[in-house]
């Protein structure tokens, strides 16, 4: 019955995936026995592993009282919510400390200009005449440059003509 | 349904679930942290257990979505502690009795696989189930349960015959 060749018979049905239950119980019967023919010894782990494998029993004692319930399953995700607090926290200083000194450094503040708005007509007409003032101040300046630009041209002018004549 | 009438029903099924669990998880104490949530929450709703048709792969799908709850959580907080419980020894004291390192290489074998080859090679090889009952546990069609199952096979017979040549 457990010939060698009906093994390997077994061996091959086994991989196409069409042995019985019965049948692959044959194979790990023979895998498990004394005497296995030398060409099929590859194959005495495999089945040998299936056998094992299924004597694993799990031993420990389990409470099914409520308290149960958060019993050992808690570390893991405890840390875990631990450090989500922690890396929210450094988030936090972290903007708190690198948001004004960047905006400080490496960018001009925005000036909010409406604080030094008048809000009453006369000052305001007194800001628009100074500032006025101011504008035409600057425009004399300059025409009373370029006039003295001018006469110095003309005198220089002179001087050549002078020379010309002489 | 009293504690002893829930333990009585559960009693049968929780190896399998640990069992199921560390196929999962790939990882011992995670695996026992599944089990004792998954047996909590069917105590929580014991008294609809009465009405469940098949315990079992209720229960199995049950300790799926809990452990993919849980792998999920791994991956958002320890990515890290991960890395270096890749490479874990699932040997059980149970396996490590059997102080046989080729039954390390099967088993990784069956760990590297996608979920789905792991989890069908898992329930129809170790725990001898039938193609329907996989389906049912596994929410997935009858043809699908059998393709996953014979690229399982193939892939791992792959690894053990590279394995065997070295």
């Amino acid at each position: 019955m457990n010939s060698k060749n009906h093994i390997k018979e077994l061996l091959e049905k086994y991989f196409e995936g069409e042995t019985s239950i019965a049948e692959e119980q044959q194979l790990k019967a023979y895998f498990n026995g004394e005497q296995i023919a030398e060409e099929l010894l590859p194959y005495q782990d495999l089945f040998q592993y299936f056998k094992i494998a299924k004597e694993v029993n799990f031993d420990k004692k389990i409470s099914l009282s409520k308290s149960a319930k958060v019993s050992k399953l808690t570390p893991r995700n405890k840390t875990f919510t631990w450090l989500s607090v922690a890396a929210s926290i450094a988030l936090v200083i972290g903007l708190w400390f690198f948001y004004p000194s960047e905006t400080t450094s490496d960018q001009v503040a925005e000036i909010d200009w409406s604080q030094y708005e008048p809000d009453d007509p006369e000052e305001a007409l007194e800001y628009t005449i100074a500032a006025m003032k101011l504008l035409s101040g600057k425009l004399n300046g300059g025409a009373k440059k370029a006039a003295k630009e001018l006469d110095r041209m003309a005198d220089i002018e002179e001087v050549i003509l002078k020379q010309k004549i002489r | 349904m009293t504690k002893r009438e829930f333990q009585q029903a559960v009693a049968p099924i929780r190896d399998k679930l640990y069992r199921f669990a560390l196929r999962m998880m790939n990882n011992i104490p995670e695996a026992e942290d599944v089990v004792q949530e998954v047996l909590i929450k069917l105590w929580q709703q014991r008294e609809r257990l009465l009405q469940v048709t098949n315990l079992e792969a209720w229960s199995v799908r049950m300790t799926r979505n809990v452990s993919v709850d849980k792998l999920r959580t791994r991956k958002q907080t320890d990515d890290v502690d991960q890395l270096v419980n890749v490479e874990t020894d699932l040997r059980t004291p149970d396996l490590l009795a059997e102080e046989k390192d080729t039954f390390l290489i099967v088993q990784q074998a069956i760990q590297e696989l996608p979920e789905k080859q792991r989890l069908v090679m898992h329930l129809r090889d170790i725990e001898e189930h039938s193609y329907q009952e996989i389906a049912e546990a596994l929410e997935m069609p009858m043809n699908q349960v059998k393709v996953n199952l014979f690229r399982a096979r193939k892939k791992v017979r792959e690894v053990l015959l590279k394995s065997k040549i070295q």
